[in-house]
């Protein structure tokens, strides 16, 4: 196990900037969570952790080595992809202990880390088999057991859990976690589910056309976003934003429409400005009194709770309620954001006011 | 479809099966026939069959200059040579094309795929000038590096269209798992590879098993292989049916036999990745 550096790494293709400058610290035993929509760069980012693909320029360091310009065998990682790529016409056994083999481990050697890993992973009853005789679960484990046989300074994961049906997804994701904290190994992984990012990590790096959105706690992006972006990826169902300004006082969010909400403790630099506003959708209340008029469109019911699309402040929005609201569609109910939850966001840049 | 039209399908397949096999059916019966029988005409179809002729050709009491079972072992020895070497050659050269960037990749394999167009009979006169003034006439190089060379753009293009079909994220697991690109090709390429490889070397055996003109014009004794052995039943006092049916049948037997019992792995590595 080691600490995992990125040092502003630069990654093109041709004229195509991938990755822009990026630079992450991963600490000994962290479990770090790349996440960003496709083309963000995370996948290449991890490539380029791996050796698979080499960097424009930059460093990355594992523990104290500076392994850049190292190729992949060289570099004591090991990596999850996304389809499996498991050795076909090789066993569970086999596909696991393939490294081991090329070191040249003793057989005995081999053997104990085989099973050590295949009983963690329950794999013992399959050692025989080969992959395609195989569920997609049970082919996402023996990906995994080769990884742990190892014994790697760092793991990585490129998207492991998107071959698999929703119910088995969530049973992985509490597995992979599970073993994270079993073995306390580095691990860096990629999704671009951020439910996945949210539950598994330590730490999550959101990333975004290349560049570092935010870094931080699950709760940490979920509560104090740094800027719209991630604000908006963060959190399912998404905030809701709505554009307009803060008056003079500070006092209330006038909406394009005209339409007012009322701020709490604004900093001084917001007054009078043009901003976005943000509330999740869990953040509303009914008010009878102070609610804005909202038109119900859609209502719907996940048993947990009720998600309910209406039209607020002239536009749709989302509000989630955990008690069971007799609405239907066409009623109009009186929605408030909860003033301490608002988030106001430069309505240029993005750039959270806080 | 009608039952008409699977009757006319099933007359014309087996009018176009018998008119395919009636030369092979027409070997094989003259080569059992007493020797006096042999060129009867019109053919006589009830005669005792007889293993003469084949005795005969194995035991050499035939008007050849050579036993043919030696003729058969140097076409053994020049086949296996030279599908080897053609694999040794193929293989890598497949995996560049298919796997490693460089400039004129694509030029490369299509200029390698034109060369099958290339009529080998029209290399044999410098070929033999070639071998001549290397002193290398009838000795084993002179066949097995042509016939490697013949079937060399047919394996290259039939190995590297099955490696490009290997998903590459599995030699990319190789690379994380410890493997140099050498490793690579020996544990994770070439055991996925089999079937093409056991398909692209039949073909190429095939072509150099059934070679006859650069056989006939560049071996005299050492290593002269089976098909000149059969053209030489043939001569100015005759032409020996009997023997010669016998030697062809003995010829084509073992190469009909391993095509029988590959054809399953055959037809894997031809119609590789055609269907997901």
């Amino acid at each position: 196990m080691a600490s995992l550096g990125i040092q502003n790494v630069v990654k093109s293709y041709g004229v195509v900037p991938v990755v822009r400058n990026v630079s992450i610290d991963v600490a000994d035993g962290e479990f770090v969570v790349l996440v960003g929509p496709s083309g963000c760069g995370k996948s290449t980012l991890l490539r380029m952790i791996a050796g698979l693909e080499m960097l424009n320029s930059g460093k990355i360091t594992i523990g104290s080595r500076d392994v850049s310009g190292l190729p992949a065998k060289s570099r004591d990682i090991a990596m999850v992809f996304q389809n499996y790529a498991l050795y076909p016409h090789m066993t569970v056994a086999e596909n696991m202990s393939f490294s081991l083999r090329l070191k040249n481990v003793p057989q005995e050697e081999i053997n104990r880390r085989t099973e050590r890993a295949s009983k963690i992973l329950g794999l013992d009853k399959l050692l025989d088999r080969r992959p395609g005789q195989l569920s997609g679960g049970q082919r996402q484990r023996v990906a995994m057991g080769r990884a742990i046989v190892r014994d790697p300074q760092v793991f990585l994961f490129d998207e492991p859990l998107s071959n698999l049906d929703a119910k088995l997804r969530v049973q992985m994701r509490t597995e992979i976690k599970e073993l994270h904290q079993r073995l306390r190994t580095t691990t860096v992984y990629v999704t671009h589910d951020q439910i996945e990012a949210m539950t598994m990590a330590d730490r999550i790096v959101v990333l975004h056309d290349g560049i570092v959105e935010q870094i931080g706690s699950p709760l940490e992006l979920y509560d104090r976003p740094a800027n719209q972006f991630v604000a908006g990826f963060i959190g399912s169902p998404a905030m809701n934003f709505i554009k307009g300004h803060v008056d003079a006082s500070g006092q209330t969010f006038v909406a394009e429409t005209g339409a007012e909400i009322a701020l709490k403790d604004t900093p001084r630099e917001v007054h009078g400005r043009t901003v976005t506003l943000g509330i999740r959708p869990e953040h509303f209340v009914l008010d009878a009194q102070n609610g804005l008029a909202s038109q119900v469109i859609v209502v719907e019911p996940t048993g947990a709770e009720m998600q309910i699309i209406c039209q607020f402040a002239g536009q749709p929005v989302t509000a989630v309620f955990h008690e069971r609201l007799n609405v239907r569609p066409d009623d109009v109910i009186k929605l408030a954001p909860k003033p301490e939850a608002i988030h106001l966001f430069d309505a240029a840049t993005g750039v959270a006011l806080r | 479809m009608s039952w008409l039209g699977k009757l006319i399908t099933r007359v014309v397949l087996w009018l176009a099966l018998v008119i395919v096999m009636f030369p092979i059916l027409w070997v094989l019966l003259t080569s059992f026939k007493p020797a006096e029988l042999a060129q009867a005409l019109p053919p006589i179809w009830d005669f005792m069959p007889t293993l003469q002729n084949y005795r005969d050709v194995l035991s050499g009491n035939t008007y050849t200059s050579q036993v043919f079972g030696v003729l058969l072992n140097h076409t053994i020895i020049v086949t296996l040579s030279s599908t080897l070497l053609g694999l040794a050659a193929a293989v890598p050269a497949a995996y560049a094309l298919a796997r490693v960037k460089f400039a004129g990749r694509q030029a490369t394999a299509n200029w390698i795929l034109s060369t099958i167009m290339f009529p080998p009979a029209v290399s044999v006169i410098p070929v033999f000038v070639i071998a001549s003034r290397l002193g290398l006439t009838d000795t084993w190089p002179v066949l097995v590096v042509p016939y490697a060379a013949f079937g060399l753009p047919m394996m290259i293009w039939m190995l590297r269209s099955a490696i490009k079909q290997i998903p590459f994220e599995i030699e990319e697991a190789a690379m994380v798992d410890g493997a140099s690109r050498g490793q690579i090709i020996w544990h994770i390429v070439l055991p996925l590879l089999t079937p093409s490889i056991v398909s692209a070397s039949l073909l190429a055996g095939m072509l150099a098993w059934n070679e006859f003109l650069f056989a006939l014009t560049l071996s005299r004794s050492a290593i002269k292989t089976a098909p000149v052995g059969i053209s030489e039943f043939t001569s100015m006092y005759g032409t020996q049916w009997g023997t010669l049916t016998a030697a062809a049948t003995v010829t084509v037997a073992p190469i009909l036999l391993i095509a029988l019992l590959l054809r399953r792995r055959v037809i894997e590595g031809l119609t590789f990745g055609a269907v997901k």
